[in-house]
């Protein structure tokens, strides 16, 4: 219950840092002033307050729903992985209605008028504007994450937990990424060893199956064979470093074990393993501080004698990597929180560019829309038609299949840009342990926060300039 | 002569659906020239083109055809928009604001020097009667107060050209009688005002000149005494005459074969009137939620006061 009593501090403490930014914003040219008027109307218009109190009161209210969960680390990862989840999901809303709402309120109001005509606004308007909802964003990211560390502490029942370094670094191996040259590589021995076969197809085709065979050879182990992974860390690693592995042993029942040999640093040692499960490999001492490393892998099939096992498939990303200890969970949530603020900033940025020209209901439509597509990741899927089962349809040639082709790999290009987007999604990866590093935030910073967020308010701003402003109503 | 601060050549403008087809020819041809200095009125009904006049001079919409030039410039470039003062015909304002945060948003975005903002902030308030409810947010003033507002945000940068898009429009005759008195002291100190109104009587007790609109095309233009001159009537206006000789009078007259039309005993007009009450109120030492009296016009508005 104390976590409840607490939501009305952390509100406080919200209010605190809008009115003192209020205030300090009385100083400062056009666009400080756009900035204040857009912290004043959030705040006294009640958005900011009634957003607040939900965020916050939600936050709180998450202890309590996971009071009879006995278990500390799963209580931790929910916490951690919901928290994270509940702040990011209302400062989206929040943006996405401070953006949309404040401009479009300028037009429906006919205020638009008043204000284009006033010299300092061309360059000032919309950029102020978006400065204003960053701020008013930051007067709540910051208590919200402030309220969930201490939250997750009072879980945990020590604050060590914050502080020591126990988030990690995630480093796949480099042995099952396929490169163009090994692909060209392993077509040559190919084509060497079957011309009449590998001969005979398409150069295009020809490489499209040797990649997907290199792909499923790298990331398989057969019975009785063995397979070296090459691990990269330079910045050295540290003393409780861990290979993590998850193997998929085919239609083996969950239940079922099987073994490995691992070689790792001249030391021999056997694990065995189940069927999708997580298992770790100590790595020993002696490897401190190397920048690189092999781990030797020998499949040894199943512990039971009268099960069959024939080989082990690394799938998914995160099937065989290297954990390092990175930093400490609160350093961790600091940049995933940094990344949720950039991402909302480019939502804002998106929302006011939108409103520009589309009024309150339909540019909150297509900013929801844009939501549910990132959040899928991209749907690139649905574009892709290359694989070793494609073959090429001749009706491909005719002029209207290559306008739809070229509209079909358009449509690739900007929605593949969405998985950008949920990289920088890091809230489940914080909570399963994973340190966000300081890189991946100037990376988003420079690709959603200046890139696409700085795109999309000058073309807000061009789309502003160019369009007429006045008599929409009475026309 | 002076020079033209608005010049219009041959202006159209015609509105467009969605598929760009035309809907409706707001102007078909104006022709205008407003000189430096003068107070010039734009009249005409409903829909005649005054507002879409207006949103062109200002760069809110495009014409479809013709010249303009405003203060020497294109319209809505910053040179110009820089110079003029705009009062929008609805009091258009952020509810959320105070009085004087929103005059520190107006002065802020027409780069009012920080060093004298705040000295012209509290003088337009003086001016417009608003320094005791400056720190009540806008949501909360009468429309008079609204449009006394709006009226000092105009002048907060000491605009060169101050364009009044119904300024008397929901002010008492009070206000009405102080906004009349400002525009008269604008002139005098050199700005050029433009006016559209309705309230015809306010237009031509201000107004130097006027034009008026009808169908987007400019119906009459000319100086106010010009336009209305009557060459088939005279008024006299005199002091008290008894029955006995006024019918003298009259009698004279109609031997000279004039017709009397109308005579009628001297009386006080309802805004006179108005007037009168009010400030005896106010003698009295009673006090008001809304504007204060006011004042005149502030020294920096293109007075002695260099400023800028």
């Amino acid at each position: 219950m104390i976590s409840l009593f607490l939501a009305p501090l952390v509100w406080l403490l919200m209010a605190l840092g809008i009115v003192l930014s209020i205030r300090v914003l009385r100083r400062g040219g056009a666009l400080a002033v756009v900035t204040r008027t857009l912290l004043a109307e959030a705040w006294r218009t009640g958005v900011l307050p009634i957003g607040g109190g939900i965020l916050f009161v939600g936050l709180g209210l998450m202890p309590l729903l996971l009071a009879n969960s006995t278990d500390i680390e799963s209580r931790i990862h929910t916490l951690l992985d919901y928290g994270q989840g509940w702040i990011a999901a209302n400062l989206l809303l929040l943006s996405l209605l401070m953006s949309c709402g404040s401009y479009c309120d300028e037009v429906v109001t006919g205020r638009i008028r008043w204000l284009v005509v006033l010299s300092g606004t061309r360059w000032n308007l919309l950029p102020g504007k978006l400065l204003g909802i960053l701020v008013a964003l930051f007067a709540l990211l910051l208590p919200a994450t402030v309220f969930l560390l201490l939250l997750v502490g009072r879980a945990s029942g020590s604050t060590e937990l914050l502080w020591n370094p126990v988030s990690v670094a995630i480093v796949p191996p480099e042995t099952l990424d396929v490169s163009d040259q090994d692909v060209q590589t392993y077509l040559v021995l190919l084509m060497m060893e079957d011309p009449g076969g590998w001969g005979m197809l398409e150069p295009e085709e020809a490489q499209q199956m040797a990649r997907s065979r290199l792909e499923r050879r790298s990331r398989s182990i057969s019975k009785g064979s063995s397979r070296d992974y090459w691990f990269q860390y330079p910045a050295g690693l540290e003393k409780d470093a861990v290979i993590s592995i998850r193997p998929s042993l085919g239609r083996t029942h969950r239940s079922e074990r099987a073994r490995f040999r691992i070689e790792l640093a001249n030391e021999s040692s056997e694990v065995i393993v189940r069927n999708g499960e997580r298992s770790t490999i100590e790595i020993p001492q002696s490897l401190t501080g190397a920048n690189e490393f092999s781990l030797g892998m020998k499949f040894l099939g199943a512990v039971e004698e009268d099960v069959r096992i024939p080989s082990v498939i690394w799938s998914g990303s995160d099937a065989i990597e290297l954990r390092v200890p990175a930093g400490s969970l609160i350093s961790s949530i600091a940049r995933s929180q940094l990344l949720t603020w950039i991402r909302c900033g480019f939502i804002a940025a998106l929302g006011l560019t939108v409103a520009t020209f589309l009024g309150m209901p339909v540019a909150t439509l297509f900013l929801l829309c844009f939501l549910v597509a990132a959040a899928g990741g991209g749907f690139t899927g649905a574009f892709d038609v290359t694989g070793s089962d494609s073959h090429e349809d001749p009706r491909s040639r005719d002029p209207s299949r290559i306008v739809i082709d070229l509209l079909a790999r358009g449509g690739e290009l900007i929605v593949g840009q969405l998985s950008a987007w949920n990289q920088h999604a890091t809230a489940d990866r914080v909570a399963a342990g994973e340190n966000v590093t300081s890189a991946e935030v100037v990376r988003g910073f420079a690709m959603i926060g200046l890139l696409w967020g700085g795109v999309t308010l000058l073309l807000g701003v061009w789309i502003s300039d160019r369009r007429e402003h006045g008599l929409e109503r009475d026309r | 002569m002076a020079p033209d601060v608005i010049r219009i050549k041959g202006l159209r403008k015609v509105f467009r659906d969605f598929w760009l087809r035309a809907r409706v020819e707001a102007l078909s041809g104006v022709d205008l020239t407003i000189r430096s200095g003068e107070v010039y009125g734009l009249l005409g009904p409903n829909g005649s083109g005054k507002s879409t006049t207006i949103q062109i001079l200002l760069g809110l919409i495009f014409p479809t055809a013709g010249e303009v030039e405003v203060l020497g410039a294109p319209p809505g470039t910053p040179e110009s928009k820089s110079r003029i003062g705009y009062l929008p015909e609805d009091s258009v304002f952020y509810p959320f604001l105070s009085g004087r945060e929103m005059l520190d948003l107006s002065a802020r975005l027409c780069r009012v020097p920080d060093a004298n903002r705040m000295e012209r902030i509290e003088a337009l308030l003086q001016m417009v009667g608003l320094r005791e409810a400056a720190d009540r947010e806008i949501g909360d003033y009468s429309k008079g107060m609204q449009r006394r507002i709006g009226i000092a945000q105009a002048l907060i940068h000491d605009p060169d050209l101050i364009i009044l898009d119904e300024p008397t429009n929901g002010l008492d005759p009070l206000g009405v009688r102080q906004v009349k008195d400002w525009i008269q002291g604008l002139r005098a100190r050199g700005k050029t005002i433009l006016i559209s109104s309705h309230l015809l009587a306010d237009v031509e007790q201000v107004c130097d000149r006027v034009s008026i609109l009808y169908g987007g095309k400019v119906q009459a233009e000319g100086a106010v005494e010009e336009i209305l001159e009557r060459d088939d009537r005279t008024i006299w206006i005199t002091s008290r005459v008894e029955s006995e000789a006024l019918d003298s009078a009259e009698k004279l007259l109609r031997e000279q074969g004039l017709d009397v039309i109308s005579v009628k005993p001297g009386s006080k007009s309802l805004e006179e009137k108005f007037l009168e009450t009010v400030e005896e109120a106010r003698e009295r030492g009673e006090t008001t939620a809304g504007a204060e009296p006011g004042g005149g016009l502030p020294a920096f508005l293109g007075g002695g006061e260099d400023n800028k």
